[in-house]
């Protein structure tokens, strides 16, 4: 080959290369701007995080007037270099303690930061003594997939669902029905049910529906503003495959009904036959997600916002349809007030 | 370290022995085959789960394979990659952990020029799929980012062979550049739960280009004769980037790369 086609061949090449190089050279390294890892940096970074990134600031603000803004000048002066690390969690867990939500969390290695007001203003409404008088001892009651469940004595059955932490199987629901078929009515206990997966709160719920029912509704931020938001799509709530309770049924709550058990009262109040007896549940309608701080520290926080059937967030929580209160007179004599009347609600219901 | 790099190489010298004889079916042309064993280090970033970058050691391999194609008068390539690499990264404090793993298939052509005895230059294109995944170990809703792409590359490459004392060595630099594609991404601030259980989707498939997914791969390998085997040692950078929906993410990886090349013929 003579040399000097040399150029001429290389011509494409050339071209080739300088697209390539381009290419390259034109684009930057793709990085996130986080700020150091100091005092000032880790206050900075979860403020941006929450800014960014938390779904209810304008729900909040119209239903008690949060100001995100106002509260990073009011929590700033707080904080400086010289103070030690529990001093400045203490900053920050009062400050993410202002978005008055049981979804925000601080992890750190000493402390997980939480807000507790929703439950702890308010009378606790269950006690794990008085159920073990209504479910009897171990033997007394079955257990199926983390539900106790047995007959009470007027022939009303009674389900414990302390957690939604875990799935329940197909054939446990089944067994569970099967066993409870004979009952005049059904009590099912969610109260101080802290949540856990959305799944099986509707798999739960699937067994008092007999044709798909709008579940509610569910929206996403699309950016980091704090009125980016997706438009809520409905999710249908299914009915169970197999054998499902077709009689009355009441739902217990208390104010530690939260998130996924939040959900669940979501699901199935003002569904026939259902009545919601107990304490207004603590709410969760913001499915959260995590991120970290600069300094290793965890930060949950809620991300997805659920509404219910008529397009209302439950954040705040969710009245039932009779509001009862355990008396201290009851709390004496050993009877828990929801129970009972529950169960003369399912009985008078059943006549 | 020393020792695993050691054994990589004995291995690759021992598989990389015996290749087919060119006599008895000359008329065919060879396909070139290079297997690649990579150990080094991956800097992972993906806001969707952290915005802190993770870092860690990785482990890949690479298989490369190139010949002759039966159109293009002796002047096209058929080329294909298949890569994978998997990594195990920590938070700068490591309080944070995450697995992160991708696997990549690149199919493609080049056209290609021999302007001095033994160089040649190839440019051309690659079809290229991609999938992958980052676990973070401490998140709870939102512990995994899943990622499946599918793009066109601009692909180039340089091959020089030459001797030394009369024995062969090759110098070969691969440059791949992904140019229009698309991809899987969440939405901003949404869950996995809404994409897989409720089946709502919102702007989960995205055009990419260089602007907004700049990413690119290197492979350079120097082949030195080994006994009568041909062994590989190089460098192979995977540098795979994207800025999607309001979401940022990087894969920086670098790796040392062991192996050999095997030129096989298909006789009829």
């Amino acid at each position: 080959m003579s040399l000097r086609l040399l150029p001429t061949l290389l011509r494409p090449v050339r071209a080739a290369v300088l697209l390539l190089a381009s290419a390259v050279l034109t684009s930057s390294c793709i990085t996130e701007d986080v700020p150091a890892d100091t005092r000032q940096g880790n206050f900075d970074a979860l403020w941006r995080t929450l800014d960014e990134r938390y779904c209810f600031f304008s729900y909040k603000a119209a239903e008690y007037g949060l100001d995100w803004n106002e509260v990073r000048s009011r929590y700033a002066p707080a904080v400086s270099e010289g103070m030690t690390e529990r001093q400045l969690f203490e900053v920050l867990a009062d400050m993410t303690r202002e978005l008055r939500d049981g979804h925000v969390n601080l992890y750190a290695a000493h402390d997980v930061a939480r807000y507790g007001a929703w439950f702890d203003d308010y009378p606790m409404n269950y006690s794990d003594s008085l159920e073990r008088k209504y479910l009897g001892r171990a033997e007394d009651y079955a257990q199926a997939s983390g539900l106790a469940y047995r007959v009470l004595d007027d022939n009303i059955g009674y389900v414990r669902c302390a957690s939604f932490e875990s799935d329940f199987g197909d054939g446990n629901l089944n067994e569970v029905v099967l066993a409870l078929r004979g009952c005049d009515g059904l009590i099912v206990d969610v109260r101080s049910n802290g949540g856990g997966m959305l799944t099986a709160a509707q798999h739960l719920a699937s067994l008092f529906v007999n044709e798909p029912v709008v579940a509610g509704y569910m929206s996403h931020k699309t950016g980091p503003g704090h009125d980016d938001f997706s438009t809520p799509e409905a999710f249908m709530l299914e009915p169970f495959r197999a054998l499902r309770w077709q009689k009355p049924v009441a739902i217990l709550t208390n104010r530690r009904t939260y998130s996924a058990a939040n959900a669940f009262v979501m699901y199935l109040k003002g569904l026939p036959g259902v009545t919601v007896v107990g304490d207004r549940t603590g709410g969760g309608a913001g499915m959260p997600l995590s991120a970290e701080l600069p300094c290793g520290w965890l930060l949950r926080f809620s991300a997805c916002p659920i509404y219910d059937r008529q397009m209302q967030l439950s954040e705040m929580g969710i009245d039932p349809d009779v509001k009862v209160d355990i008396s201290a007179a009851d709390y004496a004599r050993g009877t828990d007030t929801i129970i009972e009347t529950a169960r003369a609600l399912l009985r008078a219901a059943a006549r | 370290m020393r020792h695993v790099l050691l054994f990589l190489v004995a291995c690759c010298a021992a598989a990389g022995r015996g290749q087919t004889p060119a006599a008895p079916c000359a008329s065919s042309a060879p396909t070139e085959h290079q297997l690649l064993f990579g150990a080094g280090r991956v800097n992972v970033l993906d806001t969707y789960l952290s915005p802190l970058e993770y870092a860690g050691p990785v482990l890949g391999v690479v298989h490369r394979s190139e010949r002759l194609a039966r159109w293009g008068r002796g002047r096209v390539t058929v080329t294909g990659l298949v890569a994978g690499r998997a990594a195990y990264a920590h938070s700068p404090t490591d309080d944070g952990k995450a697995w992160d793993g991708e696997l990549t298939a690149a199919f493609g052509w080049h056209r290609n020029w021999h302007p001095l005895p033994g160089l040649r230059l190839g440019v051309g294109g690659l079809a290229e799929l991609s999938t992958g995944f980052t676990y973070n170990l401490r998140n709870g809703n939102n512990p995994a980012q899943g990622r499946l792409g599918a793009d066109v590359a601009l692909s180039a490459i340089a091959a020089y062979d030459f001797s030394l004392r009369g024995r062969p060595f090759s110098a070969r630099m691969q440059m791949d550049v992904p140019l229009t594609g698309a991809q899987f991404t969440p939405n901003y601030g949404q869950s996995y739960y809404e994409i897989f259980s409720l089946g709502h989707y919102d702007r989960n498939v995205r055009w990419t280009h260089p602007l907004n997914a700049p990413s690119a791969r290197l492979l350079a390998t120097l082949t030195v004769p080994l006994g009568r085997a041909r062994l590989s040692l190089g460098y192979w950078a995977d540098i795979r980037q994207s800025e999607l929906n309001h979401l940022k993410r990087h894969a920086w990886s670098h790796q040392f790369v062991v192996g050999y090349v095997r030129r096989l013929r298909l006789c009829p």
